[in-house]
Order: C-alpha cells, then sequence, then structure tokens
C-alpha cells in the first residue's frame, strides 16, 4: 500500500468517525441562548 | 428653603429620553433619531415648581435591567444602592407610545425596584395621526403608578410631569406585576432572609452574580439559598413570560389602535400594505423581484464559481501522482464542496433582500399579514413567528415556538413549521430550476425560472398551513393565544447592517453545509470508488469485451468503463437495490443515493451528485464540466432519455418541499417535543406525503 492509499484511507476512516460521532454524541456545549429561546437573563 | 430631589429618567432606547431631559432641565443636549445617543449618565437641575428643585439624570437607554453591557452597569449602580448620592427619589419611565409593550417590560421591572416611579408616554401627539387611543385613568390602575402623557419635541404634557414628579410621594412603591409567584417558595426565602431589601433587587444580585452593598451571591447562599444555574434560566424565564402575559393582557384592554382612522402619510402606506387584499398582491410581488434578482444577479458568479471548482478538479489530476489520494481529493471532495459552492451568491442575495426587508420595517408588516392568513388554519397568532423565520432555517423557527405558552398550539406549530421553505433547499431548487425550467420570460416580463421559485416558497407556506388545518382536528386546542406585535416605524437600512446580516447568515450556511459535505463526499467518493467481487475489479476487461467489434471511440469506452464500475460499486449496488422503489417518482439509482445521503442536510443532494458524477466518468475531457452540465447530459441507460426532465425535476421539486431531509430538525423537534412519537409521526408523516406528492408530479408530467 503507497503512501497515497495510507493518507485517502485514513482520511476515510476520520470521516466516518466524524460523521458518527455527529451523529451520536450530544455537545455538552452549553451556549447561552437568544433572548427568543428565554436564556438571556431578560426577566 | 428649596426642596431638592434627585429624579432618574430611565427608557428603552430612542424613545426621546434626552428630549424629555432637555424640555425638564431647559438644558440643550444632543439627541438623534436613532438608539443609543445617550451612552453615559448626564444631569442638570430643573425647577419644578418654586419650592421644589430637581437634579434630574438621563441613564443610558435600556430594554431591560441587566448588568449585560456597560450601560445597563451605569443603571444598575444609580437604582440599586440607596447609599449612592444620586440614588432617585424618584423614577421616570420614558416611554414611546408606538412600542408601549417593549417600554412596559422596563417599566415592570423598575417598578420592582420599590422606588416612586411616573410613566411619562412620550410621542402622545401622534395619538391621532396614528389612530391610537389609551385609556389612561385603567392604565394608572392596573400599572399601579402615575401616568403622564407627553410631546417633549413639541414641549407638551411637561408641566403635567413637574407636577407628578413633585408629588412622588404618593405613589405607591408596590410592584405592577407579582413576577415572584412565579417561584413563591425561592422568593419567599429571601424575603425572610433579608426582610428590608426588595425581593427583585435580591433575585437580580442572584442571578446577575452583582455584589451590592454587602450582598453578593455567595452571602445568600451561604444562608442555604440555592437554586441550580439551569433553574436560574428557568426562572428567569417564567418570570419574563408571567411579565408579557401581563402587558399583553394590559394593552389588549387600554391600547387600541386603528390604521384606518390614522392620517400620516406612512399609516396610509401601511393600510395598503396590510389591506387584506393589496397587502398578500403586495407581498406576492416583492417575493417575486426577489426571486427574479437571485436568478438574474447570481447566473454570472454561478458559473464561474462552477467552472473553477471544475479547473480545480482538472489541475490536481496534472498536478498530483495518480493514486487514491489524488482521487480523493480530485473526484470526492473538491467536486462535492464544488457542488455546493455555486450557490453562495443566491444565499446571499437571498438574505441581503431578507436583511433590506427586516430593516426597512416592512417585515413586520408581513408578521401581520400572516397573522390573519394563519387563523383560519388553527394556527395561532403567535404560530406566526416560527413559521416566517422557518424561511431561513427550522432550527431556530422550532426553537422560537417556545413563546407559545399553550403546548398543543406549541406543538402543532413545531409539526408544521419543516415545511416551510429553508434555505437549504435553495441548491436543489436553483439547479433543477435551471435544469428543467426554461429561461423564458413571461409576457415579456416576469422571469419563468424566478416565478417557479417563488410558487415554491408558497407551496412550502401552504402545506404548512394545511398541515395545521388538518392536524388541528387530532390535536384541538380550545384557547387561542393572541399575539402583540410592534409596527416599527419605516427607515432607510442601514448598509452596515445589512452587509453584516448578509455575512453572517451565508457564512453560517457555508461552514454548517460545507463541514457535512465535505465528509459526506470523502465517504461516497469511497464507496463509489470500491467494489466487491470480480465485476468490479474486471470491469475494464468485461466492458472491453462487451464492445468489441463495434464503433467505439476510445473517450467512449472509457466512459462506459467508469460507468460500468460505478454501477458494480458499493454506492452502485446500494442505488441499484433502492432503485424500484424511486422509479415511480422519476428518478435512477444515482438520484436516490443523492436523496437518501440529503437525509442528512438537503443541500447535501448536490453535493453527492457531483460526487457521483464525478467518480462515474472517465475523467478526461469532461473534467471542467459543471455539475449543471453533467446531470443535463445524464441519460437512462435503456432508453437513452434526458433522466432530468420537466417530469422528473418538478418530481424532485416536490419531493424535497414536503420530505423531511434534516437530521437537525428532527432531533431538535424531539428536543423540543420530549416525545418520540410526535418526532416519528412527523419524519413518517412529511416522508410519505412528500413521496406521494413527487409520485403524482411525476405520472400526471411524463
Amino acid at each position: 500500500m503507497g503512501y497515497q492509499e495510507i493518507i485517502a484511507y485514513g482520511i476515510v476512516i476520520l470521516a466516518v468517525a466524524f460523521l458518527i460521532k455527529k451523529s451520536f454524541w450530544k455537545s455538552k456545549n452549553n451556549k447561552k441562548g437568544s433572548c427568543g429561546g428565554g436564556s438571556c437573563g431578560c426577566s | 428653603m428649596k426642596n431638592i430631589i434627585n429624579v432618574a429618567l430611565i427608557g428603552n432606547p430612542n424613545v426621546g429620553k434626552t428630549s424629555v431631559f432637555n424640555a425638564l432641565t431647559g438644558l440643550n443636549h444632543k439627541i438623534g433619531n436613532y438608539p443609543g445617543i445617550t451612552v453615559d449618565k448626564i444631569s442638570g437641575d430643573a425647577k419644578l415648581s418654586n419650592d421644589v428643585l430637581a437634579k434630574v439624570i438621563d441613564l443610558p437607554g435600556t430594554y431591560s435591567i441587566n448588568a449585560s453591557s456597560l450601560d445597563e452597569k451605569i443603571v444598575l449602580d444609580l437604582l440599586f444602592n440607596p447609599q449612592h448620592k444620586e440614588y432617585p427619589d424618584v423614577v421616570v419611565v420614558v416611554a414611546d407610545i408606538e412600542n408601549l409593550k417593549r417600554n412596559l417590560l422596563l417599566f415592570t421591572q423598575i417598578k420592582e425596584l420599590g422606588i416612586p416611579s411616573v410613566l411619562a408616554i412620550n410621542m402622545a401627539d401622534r395619538m391621532t395621526e396614528k389612530g391610537i387611543s389609551l385609556d389612561v385613568k385603567q392604565l394608572e390602575e392596573k400599572l399601579n403608578t402615575k401616568v403622564v402623557l407627553i410631546s417633549a419635541k413639541k414641549k407638551q404634557g411637561i408641566e403635567e410631569l413637574k407636577a407628578a414628579i413633585i408629588d412622588f410621594r404618593n405613589y405607591s412603591t408596590e410592584p405592577s406585576v407579582n413576577a415572584t409567584a412565579a417561584a413563591s417558595e425561592f422568593f419567599g426565602k429571601l424575603a425572610l432572609t433579608y426582610p428590608t431589601e426588595p425581593i427583585y433587587k435580591l433575585w437580580m444580585i442572584y442571578s446577575q452574580d452583582l455584589e451590592i452593598g454587602s450582598i453578593n451571591k455567595s452571602s445568600i447562599e451561604e444562608k442555604g439559598i440555592q437554586l441550580s444555574e439551569s433553574e436560574v434560566k428557568r426562572l428567569q424565564q417564567k418570570k419574563t413570560i408571567k411579565r408579557y402575559q401581563f402587558i399583553n393582557d394590559l394593552l389588549k384592554e387600554v391600547y387600541k389602535k386603528d390604521i384606518k382612522a390614522a392620517t400620516d402619510l406612512l399609516s396610509k402606506a401601511d393600510r395598503i400594505l396590510t389591506h387584506k387584499v393589496w397587502g398578500y398582491v403586495i407581498f406576492f410581488a416583492i417575493m417575486l423581484l426577489v426571486f427574479q434578482a437571485i436568478f438574474t444577479w447570481s447566473s454570472i458568479p454561478m458559473d464561474w464559481i462552477d467552472g473553477l471548482f471544475g479547473s480545480l478538479s482538472t489541475w490536481i489530476h496534472e498536478v498530483m501522482e495518480p493514486g487514491k489520494l489524488t482521487e480523493l481529493i480530485a473526484d470526492g471532495i473538491i467536486p462535492g464542496i464544488g457542488g455546493i459552492m455555486p450557490f453562495i451568491p443566491q444565499i446571499a442575495i437571498l438574505f441581503m433582500f431578507i436583511a433590506i426587508l427586516e430593516e426597512t420595517g416592512y417585515m413586520s408588516r408581513v408578521v401581520f399579514l400572516m397573522d390573519r392568513l394563519m387563523r383560519p388554519f388553527g394556527l395561532s397568532g403567535k404560530s406566526v413567528v416560527p413559521l416566517i423565520s422557518g424561511n431561513a432555517c427550522a432550527i431556530p423557527a422550532i426553537m422560537s415556538a417556545r413563546n407559545i405558552e399553550n403546548p398543543k398550539e406549541r406543538l402543532l406549530t413545531i409539526l408544521v413549521t419543516p415545511f416551510t421553505t429553508c434555505s437549504a433547499r435553495i441548491p436543489v431548487y436553483i439547479i433543477l430550476i435551471a435544469l428543467v425550467i426554461p429561461d423564458t420570460k413571461l409576457f415579456g416580463v416576469i422571469g419563468l425560472q424566478g416565478l417557479t421559485l417563488t410558487l415554491f416558497y408558497l407551496l412550502g407556506f401552504l402545506a404548512a398551513l394545511v398541515g395545521a388545518w388538518i392536524l388541528k382536528f387530532f390535536i384541538r386546542s380550545e384557547k387561542k393565544s393572541y399575539f402583540v406585535i410592534e409596527m416599527p416605524n419605516y427607515r432607510m437600512p442601514i448598509f452596515k447592517n445589512v452587509v453584516s446580516t448578509m455575512y453572517e447568515k451565508t457564512k453560517a450556511f457555508v461552514i454548517g453545509a460545507g463541514k457535512i459535505i465535505f465528509f459526506l463526499s470523502i465517504i461516497i467518493w469511497f464507496l463509489g470508488a470500491h467494489g466487491p467481487g470480480e465485476k468490479y475489479e474486471n470491469a475494464e476487461e468485461i466492458v472491453t469485451e462487451q464492445y468489441k467489434g463495434q464503433s467505439v471511440s476510445e473517450k467512449e469506452l472509457e466512459d462506459h468503463i467508469a460507468g460500468y464500475k460505478l454501477e458494480n460499486s458499493y454506492i452502485g449496488i446500494i442505488g441499484k437495490s433502492i432503485e424500484p422503489v424511486i422509479k415511480p417518482l422519476g428518478y435512477d439509482w444515482k438520484i436516490g443515493i443523492a436523496v437518501i445521503s440529503s437525509f442528512v442536510a438537503r443541500e447535501v443532494f448536490v453535493g453527492t451528485l457531483a460526487t457521483i458524477y464525478n467518480v462515474g466518468s472517465s475523467g478526461e475531457e469532461d473534467e471542467d464540466g459543471t455539475i449543471k452540465q453533467r446531470m443535463s447530459a445524464e441519460v437512462w441507460p435503456d432508453t437513452k432519455e434526458k433522466v432530468f426532465t420537466l417530469a422528473s425535476g418538478l418530481s424532485l421539486m416536490v419531493f424535497y418541499a414536503f420530505a423531511m431531509q434534516c437530521t437537525s430538525t428532527v432531533a431538535i423537534t424531539r428536543r423540543e417535543t420530549k416525545s418520540w412519537k410526535w418526532t416519528i409521526f412527523q419524519l413518517i408523516f412529511m416522508t410519505a406525503f412528500a413521496y406521494l406528492a413527487a409520485m403524482l408530479t411525476f405520472q400526471f408530467l411524463k
């Protein structure tokens, strides 16, 4: 297997991992929301 | 001896506080017709009567009392600290007669601080020309305060305001709305622990993490009063909803705006723009103009970007060594990304027009028009905002349905919002319209392509209305909520705001779509450039043997080999297996793969097709071919008829108009409804409906 194949298949594995992560892992990053979301603190 | 009192002027930006300040003090501070003129507090002396002098402090304009900006911090520092040498004896809340709803939110917050308050409603001289009537007496009773109508510019009502200020000791310091009922246990504990402090002040210290005097968040928590961060947010939300409920109910009773009675030019314009017939005709004409511009203005940059990516693929093949990495970049990633990038001009133009319409104040009129249209279909007035904002993206639109208090109305709105035409549908519509709708003009004026795009936008909206009408028989709601909207004044759009909105929204689209397409094109390339078994491995020999003795050029033979390999690749096998299901809709297996992959996000459709066509071509002369040319050249292998015809193109567009092709929307529906039942129902209903409608379209037109 040449360098091109190693890199190309490595990228494919990364792409699959990214899509799996995006589909099944929830982001824990809780950003402050907008006023419409009621989380801006405008009480 | 003269009596000297401290008076604080507070209000939303651009309500004319500085004009009131100048009228009271006789000074001449700079005023302007845009928000934010007062950025620091300024003070001046005013003679209220022979015996009473006042030190008037003009505070920066603020929408609420939060310590989120420097301006608001100045307001807080003064109002929360009785030891402050300028601590007001009385607060004059200046409001604008045309924007009372927003202004009253701030007033109810100020009233909770326990400082005597006067509500000065400015620009009252416009009431007649704007057709506004206000029951001042009832407003005073409900707000538990003194209300004065003034026109600072015309110096009307200033003497009454001065008299009202002098009389401040007679005003109630009780809140207008008991927002603490939102969490009586928490606020009860606060009141018992700090009996001399206003509850709202303690709440602000706790929720905004402030320190006033010796009290701060930690000292409150040390007394055993504690809430988690999410509980604080929930409570803030509850309190805001409670305030708005109170304000909405109040305004319904005391504030009437009859645009028919208004006499000024802009009100006359409003009467036409919100007319029950002309309003819709004008809106349709504006939409048509926008979509015409999208097609006309974007064709040159679109072709240029499209060609650029085609050339980039050829260049990569030329400069890199042949191999899998070269193929991945040149035949997978570049065509995939290049499939979506040509749509940047269209998206940018669309957002530019939306920003202009919002900036001028016209969008609020559209919301008003739509409210009237939606009611017969069982949607509440508050569904207007989600359904209008769904034209940009369904995700924030569904989230904005949180403002609908009635759970059934909210569910109904969430279920139908994804029908509205989000920006992700634009690439699909534009490429298909360009392929199957002739670039001709109706009556020599209206471009057929722009008209088709407009009609598909309306189709999405109509689907949402009809969907709501059907669902209202299953999700019954007895009480309808009302929607109060402020009609902002018309104004010239601010160039900087338009450009910044256009840039931000386009960037969000490109990055959001680009990321998914980037990774999907890698996977699609892999599945298309690899295959199981001997058919894929020996494609060259098999095809050469098939065409032995036939007069085919070398280029044609290579195309046949590439096509054969693609059919026997992993993606070809998957595509062929679903072909029987999608054939009645007029799609071949390649379109089927694009439809399936675009379940992640609709815009993936074009990128997927670009990658498939690139993998399935010989990679020689047609490298420079744009995605449009490649789609146009696609034929059915058996009949040699074109794949993209009027029937199949419209069928695809109808499918995308109705189908739930967006995993993020599925996720957000689940989160917002907290119900898998409704999420799955929405997904199945939309997909099944889309399938049936697309099939009927194709069968009828073929």
